[in-house]
């Protein structure tokens, strides 16, 4: 038809640099094969898909615990197939293999607000999180939820959820009070997370009163933890339940962490917290069950 | 919907890793919030220990090149958008590539709603010349995608570049058959890691089952309409529940919608297939910009570039003005709730629209009633 003309193409050097090429390498490292194209690797990946997702765990180097016992059990049922039966991993730990001063998050809340966090400000406020909803009794299967701006502390509270195992819900303070509670209302999470507020057009729009609206209408809701953005100390008071994010961490974390000992203590993320505790890498700092 | 953390992870890895081919040296930004699946895909970007960028707020305050000053500010090399957000910024005459140096962005990922040729035109011409852009598109139900970006092949103008490793999609024509280089539905025919591994509340599976796998059993059928292009590209042409079917021949919307972006005068549009005697006709509204008005002339001159451009069969029966469009929270337009409310059908998702007000402009249109 004329339509399709090329509009981009990568260069030579590009391709053999790409993570695609080394993973197409891999593929015929593993396997004795000649795939030179994405298209000859994408009909190899449909027609061998345990091989093609059990290559693809182990060149994304997937950290878990315990390995599956087999990819899939049955690859033609749908819905029904099991994927990577016998693997426990967290998905937290995978998502925090770097702690270095490489900058991780970049924030602007509108003209407002620029924020930076290093990969090892992510990792501290995420295990003093993890720590807290530990300590307060979150389990694994548990949920917790975020009504919460594109900030930060979104991405911190839900790679902390997830870390003790707890399922995570999220949506944006914009949505509408019916919305939050058709969402909210069917997994009753344990947890709320929120934001005092947020930017819009540059007007400061607050949470607060929608927040004690709908948590009237979720009585799972336990304790709602409210980020400081738009004030620096708003006024929690009128949420039933509302304790301030900083000093959601219980005590002994917090005297913990003004001794810089806080990465020293922190339980590695892999840590179930099952009774008793049983974190199966060595390294970890957990108290162990006796 | 509730998917299973190593499904999540390995896909969403696989996309960052392999499709995007993300590196720690990049700096990657989506426009998104935390209420749309593309917060949780980028947060993937993580494990790769590359920089994110995250944007709250108006994409477009205190105008339409904020997020290009924030890209050349923070050398965001990997920039991502939906189609809904490029067509504002080009209806808004601001021309990034001439006012930033935007040297850092290698890749533009856009998703949300069918990327139409001349919006590749306007992204090479005023953006980037220089740049993969790569339309994507999956579903929140796999919090990921069945056809995105491909950093080793080339981008076709139009198309999606192809489909995502480990997805075996096909396009089905109505008998069912799979085919290439026509129109179909999208489905999948074998199962994938992040597919949901059961729905809240739904302890028999049946709802689960009734989501996707009526149509064809045991397939997965997704509710887009495509063709797959004999170079493994991908064209979408809308969503099947909003794809209309006047005397039998299937119409993506996508369709018209490109011969609409081609009218100065108009800013937006809708269109939807209302019920009429047995049949279903073509109903196409229109928002004009400031100072313009729908005239008789106006009319037949888009029923003119639609009869040449697309079909005798995508003319609209009625070409109505209105105040309004209704959009998702995150840019795409809701043409199923619009052609509720001409059909005087309950609509059960407000909250979920970032202007709900607009629906009541579709409310008893004389127009509509001969």
């Amino acid at each position: 038809m004329g339509e399709s003309r090329i509009m981009w193409e990568p260069t030579p050097e590009t391709v053999q640099k790409s993570n695609m090429m080394k993973f197409i390498n891999a593929v015929n490292a593993n396997h004795r094969l000649n795939i030179g194209s994405y298209g000859d690797l994408y009909q190899w990946s449909v027609d061998h898909l345990s091989d093609f997702w059990g290559d693809l765990w182990d060149f994304l180097e997937i950290k878990a615990s315990r390995k599956f016992d087999r990819v899939v059990d049955d690859a033609t049922i749908m819905p029904g197939a099991k994927w990577f039966e016998g693997a426990r991993l967290n998905f937290a730990e995978n998502l925090l293999r770097f702690r270095d001063d490489r900058v991780a998050l970049v924030f602007r809340g509108e003209a407002v607000v620029t924020r930076k966090l290093t990969y090892a400000d992510l990792f501290e406020r995420v295990a003093k999180l993890s720590n807290a909803l530990r300590e307060y009794g979150i389990k694994p299967g548990d949920r917790v939820a975020g009504f919460i701006p594109n900030m930060p502390e979104a991405i911190i509270a839900m790679l902390a959820a997830v870390s003790v195992g707890a399922t995570w819900s999220s949506c944006s303070p914009d949505f509408g009070i019916n919305g939050v509670f058709d969402r909210f209302g069917q997994i009753q999470p344990r947890i709320l997370f929120i934001a005092d507020g947020y930017y819009y057009k540059n007007k400061k729009l607050s949470s607060l009163e929608r927040v004690a609206g709908i948590v009237e209408k979720i009585p799972s809701i336990e304790k709602v933890i409210v980020i400081p953005y738009t004030e620096a100390q708003p006024d929690i008071g009128i949420i039933p339940n509302a304790v301030a994010y900083e000093t959601s961490l219980p005590d002994s974390a917090a005297r913990r962490s003004n001794s810089n000992s806080s990465r020293r203590i922190s339980p590695c993320t892999s840590c179930i917290p099952r009774e008793p505790p049983a974190c199966p890498n060595a390294w970890c700092k957990a108290p162990r069950a006796s | 919907m509730v998917q299973s953390t190593a499904g999540i992870l390995i896909n969403q890895m696989k996309e960052m890793r392999l499709n995007t081919d993300l590196k720690r040296e990049d700096t990657i930004f989506y426009f998104t919030t935390c209420g749309w699946m593309m917060w949780n895909w980028l947060t993937s970007a993580l494990s790769i220990g590359a920089t994110l960028v995250l944007y709250d707020g108006n994409p477009f305050y205190p105008d339409a090149s904020t997020l290009w000053k924030m890209a050349e500010e923070e050398k965001i090399t990997v920039f991502g958008t939906s189609a809904g957000y490029l067509q504002a910024l080009e209806a808004s005459g601001i021309k990034p590539g001439a006012l930033f140096d935007l040297r850092s962005i290698r890749t533009i990922l856009s998703t949300g709603s069918p990327l139409s040729p001349e919006q590749f035109d306007f992204v090479h011409r005023d953006i980037k010349e220089d740049v993969q852009l790569a339309s994507i598109s999956g579903g929140s139900d796999l919090n990921g995608c069945f056809v995105g970006a491909n950093p080793i092949g080339p981008v076709f103008r139009g198309e999606l570049q192809a489909r995502c490793l480990g997805m075996k999609v096909k396009a089905y024509n109505e008998n069912g058959e799979p085919v290439i280089g026509e129109k179909g539905e999208l489905v999948c025919e074998a199962p994938f890691p992040s597919m949901p591994i059961y729905f809240w509340n739904d302890p028999d599976g049946s709802r689960y089952q009734s989501a996707y796998f009526d149509k064809y059993p045991n397939i997965w059928c997704h509710g887009d309409y495509i063709n797959i292009t004999d170079t493994g590209g991908v064209v979408i042409h809308g969503r099947s529940d909003a794809t209309l079917n006047p005397g039998g021949v299937r119409i993506g919307t996508a369709e018209i919608y490109r011969q609409i972006e081609s009218f100065d005068e108009i800013q937006d549009s809708v269109v939807v297939g209302q019920k009429w005697k047995g049949d279903v006709r073509v109903i196409l509204f229109v928002l004009m910009k400031d100072g313009y008005t729908l005239t008789d002339d106006l009319k037949a001159k888009i029923r003119t570039a639609i009869k040449l451009n697309a079909s005798p069969r995508h003319i609209p029966s009625k070409i109505i003005a209105v105040e309004g469009i209704p959009y998702t929270l995150n840019m795409k337009k809701v043409e199923v709730a619009v052609r509720k409310v001409i059909h005087n059908e309950e609509i059960t998702n407000r909250d979920a629209l970032s202007n709900p007000e607009a629906l009541e402009y579709y409310k008893d249109i004389p127009e509509l009633q001969s």
